[in-house]
């Protein structure tokens, strides 16, 4: 996309302005008067007399995307507004220097668009002033002018509401104009460009460059500069690190090559977010507004309107009354309890370390230092776990062991920000999960409709209190949320992507709260717990109220010997008939892909009349498969990591073969064991972790589930809570 | 210390296989051993036309397009295509024109290659008398005389300014310039696209043909030099100056042979500028 450029001479300096549409700018700047800075609300009027002594200046009426957004916005020397053209060619010149030295020369000349009409007796482009273009502009213009100046402000409000805490492409902007204003996607362009005037909406272009030196424009000296640099300074700046490209949308790096679309030889095009449309340096990308701060949020403990008092000064009694409701069991309580004063605590004093004050300056702010922070200490990008560390008092992890019933915990951390207003985004790493959370958030929420958003979602556009999305779909958002809830914190695709990680970040509004979700938090955020500089709330027990299956070591030969020689070792056999004659449903995880299906045959010949399924991330059939696992219709599933979690089987006991191998970690382990036991009728499931050795995962996740079943004890029906106080093997 | 651990950098980044991301798959593995970036798994999924079933369209299978009467007015000559255009190279080939992995035209570039020194190997060597492919005698001739055979020129199907903002690029013009400056072969726009049509691939075969039919045309400023360099690779290989000049066009998927076809009929009106006769040949990455 190409965007012309102007300056204005404003009442402090001479700013510059990208366009979308010169029409609208013409508009807008005849409808000011001369020196005011007037609200946007003024009527339009049209004086055409005064238009010629704007001193405005057309720079030029088409330029890459990406070096107008670059020059857009710079305020200049009132001296300027007065230069000839050759020194605002300069100036031109020398702000995309770094930009036109990977251009050839003349391509470079010609992309800058200075010169897109011939020159009339001597006189440059520059001097074109508004009445000289008019006539060509008005020629063009195709939409009738009363009704299209008229609009125009109610449009571009409709606009502004819409991009309400969103940061959008161009072209899912003009998507989600078609679906829920038709009449505004035409004539995009006009409104969008109305609105950055008014400023309420902020455009760049959707790559841009980090590690810029600051400052070019201040630091111009206007006469200075010859007009092509010389041989010396373009050899550094060659030489030294270029500026590498950066997604403004997702925060990855991406590389420059030649595009059509703006004719640029160095516009890059992000790949890491690829599938949430092309983000490239020449396409626009829209940021809207930040969520505003509504009902003296901010401080949501002093003035939260009508919800009474607030839970932090709340007497235990009435927080357990207002929970009741939920229908918890007493550790969802213990832990709701906490989360909920945390939510409606103020921020600041009361919480460890300083960023408590600087909450309110917002995600984007910590995003940043973080960003920074990394970069200072070797050049990798922060996770979620390094945002929290930027940031922990903004922070909540709810750290529940499986089978806890997360979801049911956060009903009354929705409600909560529910009563203010506030806006709720629940993500989770994946689609299938979103899609079970719906119905149960709409059965807890009747009146809020809550919006499900992931890729192919029939609502992509619709707004609500309380949003339910993958993670990937929060990288459409920037400032909107109150509380962003992260589920499976520690799953695939979110864990270790610092994409996504940077998505969550930016979607949360200025002063908006996280809560982590997870059963197996990684080490990073557990060190942060231990050394209490991120709050958490430990759910040990699961909904049943009986301990975890702690997991049995096995010393077994290798799983590659036994299918190679094709017998089975007897240890293994011996407990899969006991498993079989209980009736339980056998989960068998193997490390690889390769490995599930041969297993899954050998077994079928050492059980002929025992159903018996295999499947991996590979198997279109997963689904099914999973299904009939579930009804009891397959006995025994022999599969990989990719069901380590998410899947509840009522009666089931879990072995784990190659327990020992690198791609089970302890996390991977305690999720798959996290398997066995789910249901009140059958909570004593076997784990079995058969291994050649024992790995540090393994003593790991058995620790781990051991040191959850000695925190569970006060909540343990009972009848546990006898048997638990006598040793286990 | 630091000098040593320098060396034993060195030496390590030496010894240890490089390992990347697959452009497919993301997984880590040795890339490259049979097509660039991609790691041999993936490569092996390739479905390439090894030994095209039908002379005219290169089709792997029987072709009942090509026995069609109308089809013998086809402007084109032949048509080969590297890959069968099937549910793997359907995902890889939408990942590179719509996910703008552009990084897809190096492997794809590959493909052409290859299949353009078959596509050499096939013509190079003499015709049956009574084969199917019926040929202008003079042509064989002739190239017969001057050893094998060869494209004089590469150029592309064009996309409309649209498409092309939409998109950032050409990919046929991305494959056949990479194409181009493998084989050492000179490349340039010859057509434009005067219209903008809808996708083909949403559309039924008479449809297509009616919504190309001046879609296309010739290049608006056609750089003369283009022909004076025609004019000498002419009559480099052959003095009497009856030579035929042979463009090859480059294009992504082959379907119906439409848009091949709509393209070459543009690009024989050459032949009144020029004075030479010229055949086109079609070269695209997939057939379906």
């Amino acid at each position: 996309m190409n965007a012309a450029v102007y300056a204005v001479d404003e009442e402090n300096g001479v700013r510059i302005y990208l366009s979308l549409d010169l029409r609208v700018d013409r508009t807008w700047w005849a409808s000011r008067p001369e020196t005011s800075s007037a609200p946007y609300a003024n009527r339009i009027k049209h004086r055409s007399s005064d238009l010629p002594k704007k001193g405005l200046r057309v720079l030029s009426f088409g330029m890459p995307l990406q070096w107008a957004s670059r020059l857009a916005g710079q305020s200049l020397p009132s001296g300027f507004a007065k230069g000839k053209p050759a020194v605002w060619e300069r100036w031109i010149r020398s702000s995309l220097r770094h930009e036109l030295n990977i251009e050839k020369p003349e391509t470079g000349s010609a992309l800058l668009g200075l010169e897109v009409e011939p020159q009339v007796q001597g006189r440059g482009p520059y001097e074109e002033s508004w009445s000289n273009r008019q006539d060509r502009l008005d020629a063009s213009d195709s939409l009738s002018e009363p009704h299209w100046k008229l609009r125009l402000p109610e449009h571009a409000d409709t606009l502004v509401r819409l991009m309400e805490g969103r940061s959008l492409l161009s072209e899912e902007l003009i998507s989600m104009l078609r679906e829920l204003a038709p009449e505004m996607e035409p004539h995009w362009k006009p409104i969008v460009q109305w609105a950055y005037l008014q400023r309420r909406i902020k455009l760049c272009s959707a790559v841009g460059k980090s590690g810029e030196e600051q400052g070019i424009g201040s630091s111009f000296d206007a006469g200075g500069l010859p007009d092509r640099l010389p041989g010396k300074i373009r050899l550094r700046s060659a030489g030294g690190r270029l500026p590498a490209h950066r997604c403004m949308r997702c925060g990855s790096e991406a590389a420059g090559g030649a595009c059509a679309a703006c004719g640029s030889a160095d516009c890059a095009r992000c790949e890491a977010c690829r599938a949430l449309g092309r983000s490239r340096s020449c396409g626009l990308l829209l940021q809207g507004p930040p969520r505003a701060a509504r009902g003296g949020r901010g401080f949501p403990g002093a003035a939260r309107p009508g919800s009474g008092p607030a839970a932090a000064s709340l007497p235990q009694a009435a927080l357990r009354a207002r929970l009741a409701r939920w229908k918890l069991s007493p550790a969802q309580t213990a832990a709701a309890e906490l989360a909920v004063r945390f939510l409606e605590a103020e921020p600041g004093p009361a919480r460890p370390g300083r960023a408590g004050r600087e909450l309110r300056r917002g995600g984007g702010f910590f995003a940043a230092r973080a960003e920074t922070a990394a970069a200072a200490s070797g050049g990798r990008r922060p996770d979620s776990s390094g945002y929290a560390a930027s940031d922990p008092a903004s922070r909540f992890l709810l750290w529940a062991v499986t089978g806890a019933g997360k979801t049911e915990m956060l009903f009354p951390l929705i409600e909560s920000v529910r009563s203010w207003g506030g806006q709720v985004l629940v993500a989770t790493p994946r689609r299938d999960v979103v899609l079970e959370l719906v119905p149960r958030l709409r059965a807890a929420f009747p009146d809020e409709a809550p919006a499900a958003l992931y890729g192919g979602s029939e609502e992509r556009w619709r707004r609500s209190g309380i949003t339910l999305a993958t993670t990937h779909q929060l990288m459409r958002f920037a400032g909107a949320f109150d509380l962003v809830v992260i589920d499976e914190l520690d799953a695939f695709p979110f864990h270790g992507d610092p994409m996504l990680a940077y998505a969550a970040e930016k979607c949360r509004a200025a002063g908006g709260r996280t809560v982590y979700l997870s059963a197996t938090p990684p080490k990073s955020l557990q060190s942060l717990v231990r050394s209490g500089r991120l709050a958490c709330a430990k759910v040990p027990v699961r909904y049943h109220r009986y301990p975890l299956p702690v997991p049995e070591l096995l010393r077994i030969s290798p799983l590659v010997d036994c299918l190679r020689r094709g017998s089975l070792p007897d240890p293994l056999l011996k407990r899969w008939r006991h498993s079989l004659e209980r009736g339980a449903q056998i989960f068998i995880f193997v490390p690889k892909i390769v490995q599930a299906e041969p297993l899954a045959a050998l077994l079928r010949r050492v059980f002929p009349e025992v159903p018996i399924g295999a499947t991996s991330s590979q198997d279109e059939e997963r689904s099914d498969k999973v299904l009939s696992f579930r009804s009891a219709d397959v006995r025994i599933l022999v599969t990989t990591t990719i069901l380590e979690r998410g899947v509840t089987v009522p009666r089931s006991d879990v072995y784990v073969w190659g327990a020992d191998s690198g791609l089970f970690d302890e996390a991977s382990l305690v999720q798959m064991a996290g398997r066995a036991g789910r249901s009140a009728d059958d909570p004593r499931g076997r784990v079995v972790f058969a291994a050649v050795q024992k790995t540090r995962a393994q003593a790991g996740a058995r620790r781990q589930i051991r040191r959850m079943n000695r925190l569970a004890v006060p909540f343990l029906l009972p009848t546990e809570r006898e048997s638990s106080r006598t040793p286990k093997r | 210390m630091s000098e040593a651990t320098g060396i034993f950098g060195a030496l390590r980044r030496l010894l240890s296989p490089r390992l990347e991301s697959c452009l497919v798959c993301g997984r880590s593995a040795r890339l490259g051993a049979s097509l660039p970036l991609l790691c041999e798994s993936c490569a092996a999924r390739v479905p390439r036309i090894a030994r095209p079933r039908c002379p005219i369209c290169g089709r792997a299978h029987g072709c009942p397009d090509c026995l069609r009467p109308e089809a013998a007015l086809r402007a084109f000559v032949m048509n080969r295509s590297a890959v069968v255009y099937d549910a793997v190279m359907r995902a890889w080939i939408a990942e590179y024109k719509y996910g703008a992995r552009e990084r897809f035209a190096e492997p794809f570039s590959i493909l052409l290659e290859q299949t353009y020194r078959r596509m050499q190997l096939e013509l190079s060597k003499p015709f049956a008398e009574s084969g199917p492919f019926a040929f202008p005698r003079s042509v064989f001739d002739s190239s017969r005389r001057s050893s094998a055979w060869s494209a004089d020129w590469i150029t592309w199907v064009p996309v409309s300014a649209e498409r092309l903002e939409e998109r950032g690029f050409n990919q046929a013009e991305l494959l056949g310039r990479r194409l181009a400056g493998r084989l050492r072969l000179p490349a340039g726009e010859l057509l434009a696209r005067s219209v903008h049509t809808g996708k083909q691939s949403f559309k039924t075969r008479a449809q297509r043909l009616q919504n190309l039919d001046g879609a296309f045309c010739l290049a608006p400023n056609l750089d003369p030099r283009f022909f004076k360099q025609w004019d000498s690779i002419g009559s480099g290989k052959d003095p009497r100056g009856s030579f035929p000049i042979r463009i090859l066009l480059i294009d992504d998927i082959y379907t119906t042979g439409t848009t091949a076809a709509v393209c070459a009929s543009v690009l024989k009106t050459l032949e009144i500028g020029f004075g030479r006769p010229v055949l086109v040949y079609s070269l695209t990455l997939a057939r379906s």
